[in-house]
């Protein structure tokens, strides 16, 4: 999981950056990436690549930080011991995942430090599903599913991008994140097969989550403007629309597949366009939950905050010099 | 057809890891004992660490693939006797992780005199050995995290075990 593309904000491209360029350097940059060449850390870029690749990296580790928390309050009241040891490694992995794409996100010259602090001031974002809660184990069943299908349709289309670094990072995390979505749709297909009560569960899940899953990928490409040179520079690889698209055409027949309902009675593919057809989602909720009122924005960044502090000695300690007591990293 | 210990290798190496699909069961040494006696087949998995929680997925894997061979007589077993070790993984292995860019672990022959092993990783990107540990632990308990100084690749290793 969890995040990519999604909560990019297209309105901080600021193409002022770009007039102080030397336009030869430009050039061969722009050359190379038609080419199909990775950027790699220690090559030129201009400025405001730079600034975008790490914001956009940045803001996929914060997601993956915070999409732990409401999958984490999970572990201690997950049912059975297999399903506890799952998703003890699933949540590990994401936050594994955050580590990976905050060293991308470093090797373009932010320090790990600065993404932290920015994160738990609300300076930087993240991805907006995770501000809503998690009540019942079908909820975290979802996100296991859904929200990390989601995210793997983002990634995917990401991984072609043109940042060494990043592309890479994305390979490995996709090849994790598609065993998490085995594990997940396992989960799901437990609840929807399973007792009356465990079906109704399972349904009230998909009927919480299928608006905020709708605003997963952004905003819908009419309301997004100034992209044109971050496709051009492979930053953006998918639009919006066609992540939102490509996900409801693997997973709309997967659920229904499953008994269950999709809470949209305009939800359906329009057989001479091949392209799926839906309510709008609110927009308007989308921007508020995303500029910080949402259901659980203060209680996930005071999660995040707590562990920051709590964990301040541990890293004094690590960074202290005392002669003789360096520490030594643990094998296992 | 004949059975042999070597054919049933073989067609186990269909089975990849479940996150690392670039690496076999067989070549990561997990498959670590095959017996046949009188036509049934008993297949041993050791996982990397006891907690492994795609064990399941693994040997579910490695029912299916024997099933499609025709192989209905068998038994697959976890087997704990034996702790898995990071000398199990073959040289094929260590070549495809590192193409995957995982670091391979180093042969330590059990031997393992100082934990700082841990901090000595080749990048996998560009082979220099100039690189700073990270954290110690990764995505998983098998992994640790990387930096490299000469290319500025964020890189994870196998841990050796």
């Amino acid at each position: 999981m969890y995040g990519g593309g999604q909560v990019f904000d297209s309105s901080s491209v600021n193409n002022e950056l770009l007039k102080d360029e030397d336009p030869q350097k430009l050039a061969e940059f722009e050359a190379r990436i038609e080419r199909g060449e990775k950027i790699e850390p220690n090559d030129w870029m201009p400025k405001l690549y730079r600034k975008q690749l790490v914001r956009m990296i940045e803001q996929h580790g914060h997601s993956e930080i915070i999409g732990a928390l409401p999958e984490g309050t999970w572990i201690t009241r997950a049912p059975g011991f297999k399903r506890k040891l799952a998703l003890m490694a699933k949540v590990q992995d994401e936050v594994g995942h955050a580590q990976l794409l905050y060293g991308a996100a470093e090797t373009l010259g932010k320090s790990r430090e600065q993404m932290i602090e920015d994160l738990i001031t609300g300076k930087s974002k993240y991805s907006n599903i995770f501000n809503y809660p998690t009540f019942t184990w079908a909820d975290s069943c979802f996100i296991s599913w859904l929200v990390d299908a989601g995210a793997i349709v983002n990634q995917l289309a990401n991984a072609r991008g043109s940042y060494g670094p990043y592309c890479r990072a994305l390979d490995r995390i996709c090849a994790e994140e598609s065993f998490h979505l085995k594990y997940g749709h396992h989960c799901v297909i437990h609840l929807a097969t399973g007792t009356p009560k465990q079906r109704e569960m399972m349904q009230e899940a998909v009927n919480r989550w299928w608006a905020p899953m709708m605003h997963f990928f952004g905003p819908s490409d009419k309301m997004s403007t100034h992209t044109q040179i971050l496709t051009k520079w492979k930053v953006k690889m998918a639009t919006n629309d066609e992540c939102r698209q490509q996900f409801l055409d693997m997973y709309v027949p997967k659920i229904w597949e499953l008994g269950l309902t999709i809470p949209d009675e305009n939800l359906k593919k329009n057989k001479e366009t091949g392209e799926w057809e839906f309510t709008e989602p609110d927009w308007e909720e989308f921007k508020r939950v995303i500029n910080g009122d949402g259901p659980c924005n203060k209680e996930r960044l005071a999660v995040r905050r707590t562990a920051e502090e709590r964990g301040a000695w541990v890293r004094r300690a690590l960074t202290a010099k005392t002669k003789g007591e360096e520490y030594v990293a643990p094998l296992a | 057809m004949i059975l042999t210990e070597d054919r049933i290798l073989e067609m186990l190496k269909e089975v990849k890891d479940p996150e690392i699909p670039v690496i076999s069961l067989v070549d990561l040494g997990v498959i670590t004992g095959i017996e046949i006696n009188d036509g049934h087949v008993t297949v041993n998995m050791t996982p990397t660490f006891i907690g492994c929680p795609a064990m399941d997925y693994m040997k579910q894997d490695v029912v299916d693939v024997l099933s499609k061979n025709g192989i209905e007589n068998h038994t697959v077993n976890l087997n704990l006797k034996t702790t898995w070790s990071s000398d199990l993984i073959s040289e094929a292995g260590k070549k495809a992780l590192k193409k995957f860019g995982l670091a391979p672990p180093p042969v330590h022959n059990n031997v393992i005199e100082d934990l700082d092993i841990i901090e000595h990783a080749e990048c996998p990107n560009c082979d220099s050995i100039n690189t700073t540990l990270k954290s110690p632990f990764g995505p998983t308990l098998c992994r640790s995290l990387h930096h490299c100084n000469n290319c500025g690749e964020a890189f994870e290793s196998f841990k050796p075990i």
